[in-house]
Parts: structure tokens; C-alpha cells; sequence
């Protein structure tokens, strides 16, 4: 070993030995089922053993009075805000910490100074670094944006950050964050009130993906065109400040999220007087705002049974064809709100349908959706149902949806979540005849974008887990349940995660385990989305059954619903509500980048001796008999030698007409014996399994991925018939990498197959036969099919068809 | 949320290839391909899959039409003639690998390519590319696995990766 190696190796194991306080220092053990107390952080009086919120938790409350100007003909947003702070936490508050996510795109921040030319982790348009063949480029998306930042000032200019005595506050600004310096020391229980003024540049969405911003349609009929606004990280807004990690003052780089305290909100916005607007809460002033005919559809779409128009596509389109020059202002109010989005639009058609969904607490929740007449009839069939839809199927999982509204607004945000408004970006295509159409995909896109979004106003705006810390704590759970509604919607749209999909990205080795923070991930989607989707999926109808993990899973919602989770408490949620020990399943599938393959390598069939030895004599003649007779042998016979004891029939003995599984009284006396010597249940037990003469197979199987998991088999009998049955994971406890299984069955088996159905996203499924199968490549399946393949008519064509009467043949003798 | 990135269309410093635009997409941006060593056949078969929510929006940019994976089969062919354009081998004295293509299905949410390629049995290692759809998405990455030659070797291909080298054992 070189010096370099060996020091390389003793870095990794220092590193190691750093990990993981208990370490299996010789042989290969691998304890899959230690217990995760040594990871997880240590239960206190605000998180508990059991993962439910101790008796001492507390969370802070922010509250904000805004009032905001949009300057539509400059884009511009002007506001001033008051800020009411209460500090619940059992520590005294020198200063405040805000998120000032616009600042994120100015050209000093943090992000955009880290950027990695040609790398990955910015969302947005794209680079391309010279790789030695190629020449660098650069996109026609990164010139628009480099060329927008050129040409505007994004981020905040803050004003006037004082007290409630007006009196100035000193603060600072360090890229995308603010600290407030409090001019006394905060205590436990006391309050205070900040305010301050700001305005932004509103960024062109388009230019700089910044999950909210402007949209532009220069080709509609007012001179100029107009635009849509949709609001999000628009205020500065006072970071997380918990138990477990104090201020959440870690910078916004543009993928880790928002999560922020709860609170109310009054917020009033002043918008040109043909916009519509949508907003987290309820409008406070609609005599002012909506006309009477308006106010009167409202009431009408409580309890209608399809969405009905607030603001028609004809009323849309008139507006669009001129721009009023006066303002009126739309108060919203909302609480217990951990954000406030809004968007504003004269292009807005406004379609409601009433949810009643029963229940003490928000018996009628009002489904609305706001889209131009890009959207179309896609949006009218779908967006405010799938809205509907998601609540109906969620409130199952977790709680009644809480809040008096739930909205999908169309923009050019592809999907984002705020408390009860949702960003979605699914179109209709335009034609030079005139009309719109939508693909198939893009329908599924809509209804399964609007199931996402609307679900993450349960996960995470109403369950605050942080998203920047671990995405997959609002992005997992909500891709898993987004697959449970969109299966309920029509099981033939293939919007759920599948064990199977997940499989490829799991044996790959280029991955990083679940729980990273969010900024960190490699790959975001398959990470944070699809592969705990499938875990939970799999933890469901797998490990833990759909009765015991419903329960857990709506305890955990519950326990946490307007609080703030962390791993831990979900962790410890699902096991203390179901009685599973699911450690080991928490470690293989977050914290680590294990796999699943379990091979089954042998099946051995034992057959139980009677002892009986005119029994076993024969059996044994049986056996010999059914060998395969010599090859030398049979030649000889073929070719017609003759043998001597043929030859010399005359000369025998006893051993011809005896054999060597001859049985005489001398076995019988042992055996008689042995019978008398044996214990009255030793007795009992051989005689009965003598007489129900079952088969006993030994199956040896492999854990070739390291992910251990339960073994589904599936047994085929000669028969015919087909059994299966469920070896827990535990059986991998005391021998992570081999371990042997003693099968008991009535009948003689013919096969034996481990997950069947692919339930558990075991990534090599060729070793999961015994016999071993054949199983064809993907390409040679496919070559197999594609004749036949129905996927491949041009139905859109074809259905043009018109319909004939079949040619009559005459026939003829 | 669901990611989001805007429409871009590439181009190199010298050669514009494609017009600008705007188009939403879905959340993962990600494929897969999987590259099997087939010892029964002695070829690599090459499986690249797109989720379709992904993919569609970026073709009708990439293609100036509207763009219907799911039951549009000449939307299907372009998508495959693309993908097969965007991925290459290459032997380590950098000479093309030829592929085949094979065809290309829809399953499920899923977009299916297949190509074949043959590959000398002394080959010692194979350079790959893989840039689909990075021309749109700044955050596509394109995992590609390389299966029954021993272990499983993974390549990841984002914006920056150009040709990867991946060491073999001869089939």
C-alpha cells in the first residue's frame, strides 16, 4: 500500500469513525436494525420521545399588516408593512432576522456571485462550458436574463425601518437576509412592532424563474398588450426562529424554500380597477371591489354542482382590449397563515364551486380558479375540480382542510404552493384557425399539478416542515398522497410514483441520501420527490399495511397540523402510532444510498426421514432408480453386448434377487426400538409428521443492494396452485447478507419467486426466479410487441375516419 | 413545489440552432438511460427513458409545433430522432460507435427509446454524451447506467459533463 493510499484509507475511515459513534470494527455485520436514538436528536420537553409536540412546545407568531401599490406600466410594487413579533420561545430576542428572497436576484447575492457557470443547482436558463469539443454557449435564456438584469435593478430597496414609536431601527442588510437590531432586548411573552417600507422591480418570470414575477402577452387586443402578476416572496418576512435550530437565517440560493411562522395577515392591495385579484385569504371588501352580479355568482357557486363563472371568458376578453387608469384596493384577510401570496390580472377569467365539505371547522371551503383565455376550456373542465378533488382525498389523510378558500391561479409559474392559493402553469395551445387544444399529457399535467400544489397546502403550509432543510419532508409526502388522489381521480392516468420507477436512480451511483439539505441534492427530483414517494408507497402497502399506516401518517398530520416537524417527529409519529419497529426502513431508505436486490440463489427440498426402514429402503431405491442410468451402459446395450450374468444365468446367489436397499429384521428391531425409546411427544411428533408427509424446502437468499427488506414469495405448486406468502425484514437482524429460510408446504413445489409484483422496488428482478427465468431485455420485450403495438395508430388522424359500409362481396358457386 | 425553468434554446458561440420561447415543464427534468451489456446477443442495448410531462413542452420549442407525445406518432418519431441525436459513443481512440435505432414506445407517464450498438469484444473502455433536452432546461441531467459488465457504473450528464469515459470489461 503507497503512503497516498493508506493515508486516503485512513481519512475515510477517520471520517467514518466520525459518522457513527458505534462502529462493527471486525467481521462484515452490519447491524441494519440499530436502533436510530444514536441519530436522531434527543427528545425534550418541545419534541417528545413519540414524535408529538412535548409540553412545552411553542412556536413564534408573526403577524403583518401590509398595505401594496402595483405600478402596472413600470412593474413596480411599493408597500409599507407593520410587523407584530411575539416571541413564545423561552429566550430573549436581541435582534430579528427577515428573508429578503428579492434580494436573491440581484447580482451581489449569494446565489448569483456562487453560481457555477455551466453547472448545475440555479434554476433557470442555462450555460454550456467548452468541454474541449464543443465551444462554450450560451443560451438565448441566459442572454434574455443576463440582458434583463442589464437593463433592470432587481432586489429591494427598504425604507424607514422603525419602531412603533417611529423611532429608526438600526439593521443591516447581508445579501438576501436583514438583521433588525430591537431597541430592548425581546422577552419570553412580550411583543413588538416593527415597520419598515419597501419596493421591487416585479421580475419578468420568464427571464429569471424566480417562482413568481410577470408574465407578458404582447399579442393581446390592447394596444401594448397585458400582463399577469403573480406575488410570492414579495415582503420581507421574518425567518423561522425554533427550538431546534433558532433563527432559520440560512440565505435563499434558490431551491431551498420558505418556510416562515404563522400568523395574520391584513393586507391591502391597490391594483388597477379592471385587474381581478387572487390572494391567500378572504376579501374583506367586495362591495367594493366585484360588482353585484359578481357578489351574486359567489353565493350561487357555493352549492353548485360545477364551477360557476365569477368573471365570464367573454367578460375576460372585453378587458383585455383596454386599460383603466384608476386603482381600487382589495383587503384580504387570512389567519394562522404561514405566507401570503396574491397574483392580479385584468386577463383573469374567475370560475368558484363550492367544496362542503361538512365538519365543525370550515364546513364550506370555496374552490376558485383564475386563468386567461390561455388556459381555456382545460382550465374551466379541471383546475377548480382537481382543486375539489384534492381536498376531498387529503382531508381523508390528515385534517379537514382548514381555510375558507382554495385556489388555482394559471401564470407563468409551472406549479408553486402558498397558503390557499397555488401557481399552476398548464396551457392550451393556440392554432392559426382560432382554436385551443391540449395534449393528454397536458391534461394530466393540469389535474396533477393542481392536485400537487393544492396538496402542499396541507404539506407544508399547514404541517410547517422546512423545506430548505428537508425537502422531501413537504415534497415526499405530498408526491406520495398527489399518487394516492390522482389514482382516485382515474387509476389510468399514470401520475403516482411506482416502486418500479424509482428503481434505475437507486442502483445508480451517482446519488446523495434523502435526508441532504435541500441546496445540496444532486439530483432534486428523484431525491427529494420520487424516491420517498415510492418509500412511503411501499412503506404502506408493504411493510406496514394500509390500516396501520393511515393511521400513523393522519396521527403524525394531526399532531402537527399549524406546527413544525422535523424528521424526527414523522419518524417517530408513524412508529409510535403503529407499533412497527420501523428503524431499520428510516435508515436504508433516508439516510443512506442503499438499494434493494434480494436474490434467491437456492432452493433445496428436504424430505423427512420416517426411520421406518421399509419405508426409507425404499425411498432410497427410488432415488437411485430415478438417476440417470451410465451412458457406457446404455452403449453397451445399444450395440447388443451381452452380459456375463446373462451369459451364465445358471450361476446366482442371493444378491441377485436381493439389493443392497434390502430390508431385514435387524433394522426393523433397531427401529422398533428406537420407537419404545423415544419420548411420548417425541413419539407423537414423528408419527405425525410421518403421516401428513409434508415437503420441507430450504430457501437461501442474498442481499445483494444493502437495502433490507421484507421477502414477498411467491410459491407455484406443481399443482398448479400459487401461494404467496411474507417474510418480514426482520429476518435480516442477525445475517444482513445471506440468510436461509425453511419452507413448509403441503404441496410439491414447482417454483418460487420473490416480489412478484415488483412491490418493492427490488432493482434486478432476474434473480428473484427458482428456477432461474428467462427474462427478456427491455429492447428484445419490446421488439417482441412492437407489431402489436396500439400505442403506435394515429388516432388523432384516424379518428377522422368516416364511418363506411362494409363492401358487400357477392359470392358465387 | 413543482420546479418550473423557463423555455432556452442554446446556442453555441458561433451557430444559433433554435428559437426563442416560453414553456412550462414538470418537476423532475431528469431521464434515464440504461446502457445493458446483453451477453446473449454480444450488443449494448441502449433504453433512454423521458418522463413525457417533462418532455413535451420542450418540444413543441424544439420543434416550432405543438408537440402530443402520448398520441402523436410523428411527435413520437421526432422525439426519438432527437434523442438519438443528443446521445453517442465513442470508443476511447474517440471513433464512433454506431447505434441502431430500434424504436420507441409510450408507457405510462414514461417515453421509451431504444438503440442498439455493437461493441468490440476487446474494448477496454467506451466515452459516452448525453446532453437531451439540456438545450431547454438549464437543470436537465441525464442519468446513464452502465449494466452487465460487473458493477453497475453510473454517469451523470448535466450542462457541463461533455464526453464521460467509463471503464469496461469486455463483454
Amino acid at each position: 500500500m503507497s503512503s497516498k493510499v493508506f493515508a486516503l484509507t485512513f481519512a475515510l475511515l477517520s471520517t467514518i469513525a466520525q459518522a457513527d459513534a458505534v462502529l462493527q470494527t471486525k467481521g462484515d455485520f452490519v447491524d441494519k436494525f440499530r436502533q436510530l436514538e444514536e441519530i436522531l436528536p434527543t427528545p425534550n420537553s418541545y419534541r417528545t420521545a413519540s414524535g408529538e409536540p412535548g409540553h412545552d412546545y411553542w412556536q413564534q407568531e408573526v403577524d403583518y399588516k401590509i398595505t401594496a401599490v402595483l405600478d402596472e406600466a413600470n412593474r413596480r410594487l411599493s408597500a409599507s408593512q407593520e410587523i407584530s413579533y411575539s416571541n413564545n420561545s423561552p429566550e430573549t430576542l436581541k435582534y430579528l432576522w427577515l428573508q429578503l428572497e428579492q434580494n436573491r436576484f440581484k447580482s451581489d447575492s449569494m446565489a448569483e456571485m456562487s453560481g457555477d457557470f455551466a453547472g448545475i443547482g440555479r434554476r433557470g436558463p442555462g450555460t454550456k462550458s467548452n468541454d474541449g469539443d464543443a465551444p462554450a454557449g450560451i443560451s438565448f435564456g441566459e442572454l434574455r436574463r443576463q440582458q434583463y438584469y442589464a437593463d433592470n435593478q432587481p432586489g429591494y430597496l427598504i425604507s424607514d425601518v422603525t419602531d412603533s414609536n417611529n423611532a429608526s431601527l438600526p439593521h443591516i442588510i447581508v445579501g438576501a437576509q436583514m438583521r433588525i437590531d430591537l431597541p430592548k432586548p425581546l422577552k419570553p411573552g412580550q411583543s413588538t412592532q416593527i415597520n419598515m417600507n419597501f419596493q421591487f422591480n416585479i421580475l419578468e418570470e420568464d427571464a429569471v424563474s424566480a417562482r413568481a414575477g410577470y408574465e407578458h402577452f404582447p399579442d393581446d387586443a390592447r394596444e401594448g398588450g397585458n400582463d399577469i402578476f403573480l406575488l410570492a416572496q414579495w415582503f420581507p418576512r421574518v425567518s423561522a426562529y425554533s427550538d431546534y435550530e433558532a433563527w432559520h437565517n440560512k440565505e435563499f440560493l434558490g431551491r431551498g424554500e420558505f418556510t416562515l411562522e404563522f400568523g395574520n395577515y391584513d393586507v391591502s392591495l391597490t391594483v388597477p380597477d379592471d385587474h381581478i385579484v387572487a390572494a391567500t385569504g378572504v376579501l374583506q371588501n367586495p362591495k367594493k371591489v366585484l360588482t353585484k352580479q359578481q357578489r351574486e355568482r359567489l353565493v350561487a357557486a357555493e352549492k353548485a354542482p360545477r364551477p360557476v363563472y365569477i368573471v365570464t371568458a367573454e367578460e375576460a376578453l372585453e378587458k383585455e382590449k383596454t386599460a383603466s387608469t384608476a386603482s381600487q384596493t382589495w383587503r384580504f384577510k387570512a389567519n394562522n397563515v404561514r405566507d401570503f401570496a396574491w397574483s392580479s390580472s385584468r386577463k383573469f377569467m374567475w370560475d368558484a364551486k363550492g367544496h362542503q365539505q361538512g365538519g365543525d371547522e370550515q364546513p364550506l371551503v370555496m374552490a376558485m380558479s383564475f386563468f386567461p383565455k390561455e388556459g381555456g376550456d382545460l382550465w374551466a373542465k379541471y383546475s377548480t375540480e382537481s382543486v375539489i378533488h384534492t381536498m376531498d382525498v387529503y382531508s381523508r389523510y390528515s385534517f379537514d382542510y382548514p381555510y375558507p378558500v382554495a385556489q388555482s391561479v394559471n401564470g407563468p409559474v409551472g406549479g408553486m404552493e402558498y397558503p390557499m392559493i397555488t401557481f399552476n402553469g398548464p396551457r392550451t395551445t393556440w392554432h392559426e384557425d382560432g382554436t385551443r387544444t391540449y395534449t393528454q399529457a397536458e391534461k394530466r399535467f393540469l389535474i396533477g399539478v393542481v392536485i400537487h400544489e393544492i396538496g402542499h397546502i396541507y404539506f407544508p403550509m399547514i404541517v410547517n416542515s422546512d423545506e430548505r432543510q428537508w425537502t422531501w419532508m413537504d415534497e415526499g409526502l405530498n408526491s406520495f398522497l398527489d399518487g394516492v388522489a390522482g389514482r382516485e381521480w382515474d387509476p389510468t392516468m399514470p401520475w403516482g410514483v411506482e416502486p418500479r420507477d424509482i428503481t434505475d436512480y437507486m442502483k445508480s451511483t451517482v446519488q446523495v441520501p434523502i435526508m441532504t439539505q435541500s441546496d445540496s441534492v444532486l439530483r432534486l427530483g428523484p431525491n427529494a420527490y420520487t424516491k420517498p414517494a415510492a418509500a412511503l408507497n411501499i412503506l404502506r402497502e408493504v411493510v406496514m399495511g394500509r390500516e396501520l399506516f393511515d393511521f400513523a401518517f393522519k396521527e403524525y398530520a394531526q399532531r402537527w397540523k399549524y406546527k413544525r416537524p422535523t424528521p424526527s417527529d414523522f419518524f417517530r409519529t408513524m412508529e409510535e402510532a403503529s407499533g412497527v419497529d420501523l428503524d431499520w426502513f428510516w435508515h436504508g431508505w433516508f439516510y443512506t444510498t442503499d438499494h434493494v436486490d434480494i436474490s434467491l440463489d437456492k432452493v433445496s427440498e428436504l424430505r423427512l426421514d420416517t426411520k421406518d426402514p421399509d419405508i426409507d429402503y425404499a425411498r432410497r431405491r427410488d432415488e437411485e432408480n430415478d438417476k440417470p442410468a451410465s451412458l457406457f451402459v446404455d452403449r453397451n446395450k445399444a450395440r447388443g453386448t451381452e452380459l456375463w450374468v446373462d451369459k451364465n444365468a445358471d450361476v446366482s446367489d442371493f444378491y441377485d434377487q436381493n439389493d443392497r436397499f434390502t430390508v431385514t429384521n435387524k433394522e426393523r428391531n433397531k427401529y422398533q426400538q428406537m420407537l419404545v425409546d423415544l419420548e411420548p411427544w417425541e413419539r407423537a411428533a414423528l408419527e405425525r409428521a410421518v403421516r401428513e408427509d409434508k415437503h420441507y424446502y430450504v430457501l437461501e437468499f442474498s442481499n445483494l443492494g444493502g437495502l433490507v427488506m421484507p421477502i414477498l414469495l411467491q410459491l407455484t405448486y406443481e399443482n398448479g396452485e400459487i401461494e404467496d406468502r411474507y417474510i418480514p425484514a426482520e429476518i435480516w437482524r442477525r445475517a444482513p447478507h445471506k440468510v436461509k429460510k425453511l419452507i413448509v408446504t403441503d404441496n410439491k413445489l414447482s417454483a418460487v419467486t420473490v416480489d412478484p409484483g415488483w412491490e418493492t422496488a427490488d432493482v434486478n428482478v432476474h434473480n428473484n426466479h427458482y428456477p432461474r427465468k428467462i427474462i427478456p431485455s427491455r429492447i428484445d420485450a419490446y421488439k417482441a410487441k412492437k407489431s402489436k403495438d396500439l400505442v403506435r395508430r394515429d388516432i388523432m388522424h384516424d379518428v377522422t375516419t368516416e364511418l363506411k359500409d362494409p363492401k358487400i362481396k357477392l359470392n358465387k358457386k | 413545489m413543482i420546479f418550473i425553468p423557463k423555455f432556452l434554446a442554446v446556442i453555441c458561440i458561433f451557430v444559433a440552432t433554435l428559437t426563442s420561447g416560453n414553456a412550462d415543464s414538470h418537476e423532475q427534468k431528469t431521464s434515464i438511460t440504461v446502457i445493458l451489456a446483453n451477453k446473449n446477443t454480444g450488443f449494448l442495448e441502449i433504453s433512454h427513458r423521458f418522463n413525457i410531462h417533462d418532455s413535451e413542452h420542450a418540444l413543441t420549442e424544439l420543434f416550432g409545433t405543438s408537440a402530443d407525445i402520448i398520441n402523436d406518432v410523428s411527435t413520437q418519431s421526432r422525439f426519438s430522432q432527437y434523442i438519438q441525436e443528443h446521445f453517442a459513443l465513442r470508443t476511447s481512440e474517440q471513433v464512433p460507435i454506431v447505434t441502431h435505432n430500434i424504436g420507441h414506445e409510450v408507457d405510462g407517464k414514461f417515453f421509451w427509446v431504444y438503440q442498439e450498438a455493437a461493441l468490440a469484444p476487446s474494448a477496454s473502455a467506451i466515452e459516452i454524451f448525453a446532453d437531451a433536452l439540456q438545450s431547454v432546461w438549464k437543470r436537465q441531467t441525464n442519468l446513464v447506467n452502465i449494466e452487465g459488465l460487473g458493477p453497475i457504473q453510473s454517469l451523470r450528464f448535466t450542462l457541463n459533463s461533455g464526453w464521460q469515459t467509463v471503464l469496461l470489461k469486455p463483454i
